[in-house]
């Protein structure tokens, strides 16, 4: 199966059509009133809830295998993150200026140790890095060329940007120690950089950590990925890239 | 300390015998190519049911389909 055939059944299956349907209109309707985000938490909980009623027999054992432990890793993380922050609001007087975004950062965690178990679980540690790198590549090409406003040049220049996240993930299977441990130097430099420590700061809690978690914790996670993973043989990679 | 049980799989070499690509034992068996792909790099140990359903289209029994590693 083609990596683009399996994107083709994914969006063929109709669980996964109308749970991204009541995500994106979900989004777009909370432009309008933010209850109907509602529709949003419907689309990504929902297929879930009904697999395990039984009543949604679209996934295969190795799938819900995989579903559930990404589901208990996302639990184990979460939990913990939430145990913190009491005992540190509790310890001290809270100071809060965002519930809602707090709420979110928390959700934002256990989705993206859902996600990365998920991925995990299918490709290996290396497969993922480079896989991440990939996509991290295009989000930031296509953000870029949007930034740009129709101004060719710069969104040229700006999309260089992401050529060494490209180059990153062609290299990572050469040489893998390497790029891990340049990616997670890149991430504590981009960290300090952008001075987003002062973000990472629960007291007071202004909200952020989300964006922290999204822009660098694929970074981060490939440059572990790429540490821990073994490196695969080209017969390997030719047998999953299919 | 419990035992633990890691599984060797023969699933590949019985593929191979038989010029099954991975997709095609996928459909038979009812599962995602993924399935076969993490069976066989031993990344992932069936349930009995789907290993009696490989055993059964790849014409084995389920002992020699997969072993106990350092028996």
């Amino acid at each position: 199966m083609t990596k683009r055939h399996s994107v083709a059944t994914w969006f063929r299956s109709p669980s996964n059509l109308i749970a991204s349907t009541l995500v994106i209109g979900g989004f777009l309707m909370t432009g309008v009133d933010e209850i109907w985000g509602l529709l949003m938490g419907v689309g990504i909980f929902g297929p879930g809830i009904l697999r395990e009623f039984g009543w949604l027999r679209d996934k295969d054992e190795f799938e819900l295998r995989a579903a559930r432990r990404a589901g208990f890793h996302a639990y184990l993380v979460g939990g913990l993150m939430i145990f913190s922050l009491v005992a540190l609001y509790r310890h001290e007087e809270p100071v809060i200026e965002e519930p809602s975004s707090l709420v979110l950062s928390i959700f934002v965690v256990m989705w993206f140790t859902w996600l990365l178990s998920s991925l995990l679980a299918y490709w290996g540690s290396l497969k993922m890095a480079r896989r991440l790198l990939y996509a991290f590549g295009t989000v930031w090409l296509l953000f870029n060329i949007a930034a740009g406003e129709g101004n060719w040049v710069t969104s040229f220049m700006q999309s260089l940007l992401a050529v060494p996240f490209f180059a990153a993930a062609v290299l990572a299977n050469r040489f893998p120690r390497i790029v891990g441990l340049l990616l997670i130097g890149i991430s504590v430099f981009l960290f300090f950089f952008f001075g987003w420590e002062e973000i990472f700061q629960v007291r007071p809690f202004t909200g952020g950590l989300e964006a922290i978690v999204l822009f660098l914790g694929p970074l981060v996670v490939s440059g572990v990925g790429l540490l821990a993973g073994r490196r695969e043989t080209s017969a390997e990679v030719a047998e999953v890239e299919g | 300390m419990k035992p633990r049980h890691d599984i060797q799989s023969h699933v590949r070499r019985h593929r191979l015998r038989l010029d099954l690509t991975q997709q095609e034992l996928a459909d038979r068996v009812g599962v995602t190519r993924q399935t076969i792909l993490s069976i066989e790099k031993g990344k992932y140990s069936p349930t009995v049911g789907l290993a009696l359903g490989l055993a059964r289209e790849l014409g084995v029994s389920v002992e020699e389909l997969f072993e106990l590693e350092g028996k």
